[in-house]
């Protein structure tokens, strides 16, 4: 089976840092949160590590989606019609008797999941949480750091589903980096196209 | 803590104790701020003179209360009010709702608000949740204020600033008589006592609030409250709903799975 490369390693490790921090983070936030889930934060050696643990990993994740913004914020903004009639299909998620129109290296959804949650969330939960250390504007910090984190939270669930069991196949993009042709023609036609990997 | 009424019949979580301050009867002389200072082994303050006989001039880790100095102008002259200010002790504390440690600050059953600094993480989010800005921070960052001498009253003692006022312009009791007391001295209205579920701390105040420079209602602080009563639930929603969600989708309408050929499956 011929096969293509979708990702780069420093991609993969990239990927797994931001992964491993966010379950840190996302751990001993919801064990700060919720006075019933603070046994959560015994893991990490009791509440005074957990806040330790708590900033340097948010350091950690907020270099790793730098790292990211970087990478992927040219691709994720050019949009075109295929963009907007795969979102008005909404991927053909809801139905699959839809015509899913081709995609680039990114699909629509993947764009705006990038955008709203990588960009948008990851960028203010990060500046807030170091402003919540520093001791600057802390009620609105506190605010926008939560606010943030509720929309994080519900979208990784629908996030890891996406990548794993609703499309087979494509959890080997963030391990090995490499996905059957077949796969790619399907799911990333433009971007075969035009990377002239047929 | 547990419903102590069906425990033993006794509803002793509504016996509260508190303060009652009545700046009228204040001369300023600030004897409970060095009282203060002396039970709880705190040092003074290195202050600078700024013009007025208020000193230090503000709360911090080491001043627990104080005595503000305020001066309005009035038609026939001036005024020269004298405000003990501490810590309100709230029956709703917002310090206590948006700490993120259990253990760190805590409400004894007689109505105190106090912490324990062994387990205090020093973040200060405490501060955000006051709706008078009290807490103040060593400097381990860790929390400090009036506890309400929470380790005098269970041996039914006074607190130190109460028992040291020469005038009974602070007054230490049960928080009903207090109320009680007040009224009966002719003040229409006690400041604290049904805001945020009744304040520790109460003002007989002849004049409206905000002229001794409190807000006129008092209560937890916008953002705090939407949180707490909003978004912490909409969160734990929300995780259950999007982990529900993705299930449910995968049951119903099932994966896109991809052939070897690159077809639909």
């Amino acid at each position: 089976m011929k096969m293509v490369q979708k990702t780069t390693a420093f991609e993969r490790v990239n990927h797994f840092v931001l992964l491993v921090s966010f379950f840190v983070l996302t751990f001993t936030g919801f064990g700060f949160m919720y006075s019933a889930l603070n046994w959560m934060n015994t893991a990490f050696g009791g509440n005074a590590w957990a806040s330790v643990f708590h900033k340097w990993f948010g350091v950690a994740f907020a270099i790793s989606a730098a790292i990211s913004i970087a990478s992927y914020i040219g691709e994720a903004l050019s949009f075109d019609d295929d963009d907007k009639k795969w979102l008005s299909v909404l991927g053909g998620y809801f139905d699959k008797s839809l015509e899913v129109p081709p995609s680039g290296k990114m699909n629509m959804g993947q764009k705006l999941f990038f955008l709203i949650i990588v960009v948008g969330c990851g960028g203010l939960i990060s500046l807030t949480g170091f402003m919540l250390w520093l001791g600057s504007s802390m009620a609105f910090a506190h605010l926008f750091h939560s606010l943030t984190f509720f929309l994080m939270v519900v979208a990784l669930p629908l996030h890891i589903y996406l990548a794993t069991a609703a499309n087979p196949g494509t959890f080997r993009i963030m391990t090995r980096g490499d996905v059957p042709l077949s796969f790619a023609k399907k799911k990333y036609g433009k971007w075969v196209k035009e990377e002239g990997l047929d | 803590m547990a419903n102590m009424e069906k425990l033993s019949g006794v509803d002793i979580t509504r016996k509260r104790i508190g303060l009652l301050v009545t700046p009228e009867l204040c001369m300023g002389c600030r004897g409970c701020q060095v009282a203060c200072k002396e039970w709880n082994k705190l040092p003074a303050d290195r202050t600078s003179n700024s013009g007025t006989y208020e000193n230090p001039p503000d709360l911090n880790a080491n001043t627990w209360n104080k005595i503000k100095f305020i001066e309005p102008k009035e038609k026939k002259g001036q005024e020269w009010l004298f405000i003990s200010q501490r810590c309100m002790h709230c029956g709703d504390p917002g310090c206590l709702r948006i700490c993120p440690v259990p253990g760190a600050i805590g409400k004894t059953r007689d109505g105190a608000v106090v912490y324990n600094k062994a387990k205090c993480i020093g973040c200060k989010l405490c501060s955000v949740g006051c709706p008078f800005d009290i807490p103040r921070f060593d400097k381990n960052t860790k929390i400090s204020k009036c506890h309400l001498c929470f380790d005098r009253t269970p041996a039914g003692l006074a607190p130190l600033c109460a028992k040291t006022c020469p005038t009974g312009a602070i007054s230490y009791g049960d928080r009903d008589a207090l109320i009680a007391k007040a009224k009966g001295m002719g003040y229409k209205s006690v400041y604290g006592e049904n805001s945020l579920s009744g304040l520790g701390v109460l003002y007989a105040f002849k004049e409206a609030p905000e002229y001794y420079g409190f807000k006129g209602s008092p209560g937890l602080p916008g953002g705090v409250s939407f949180w707490r009563n909003f978004l912490k639930p909409l969160t734990a929603i929300g995780v259950g709903a999007s982990v529900a969600g993705a299930f449910v989708h995968y049951l119903s309408i099932g994966p896109d799975e991809v052939t070897d050929e690159g077809g639909d499956a």
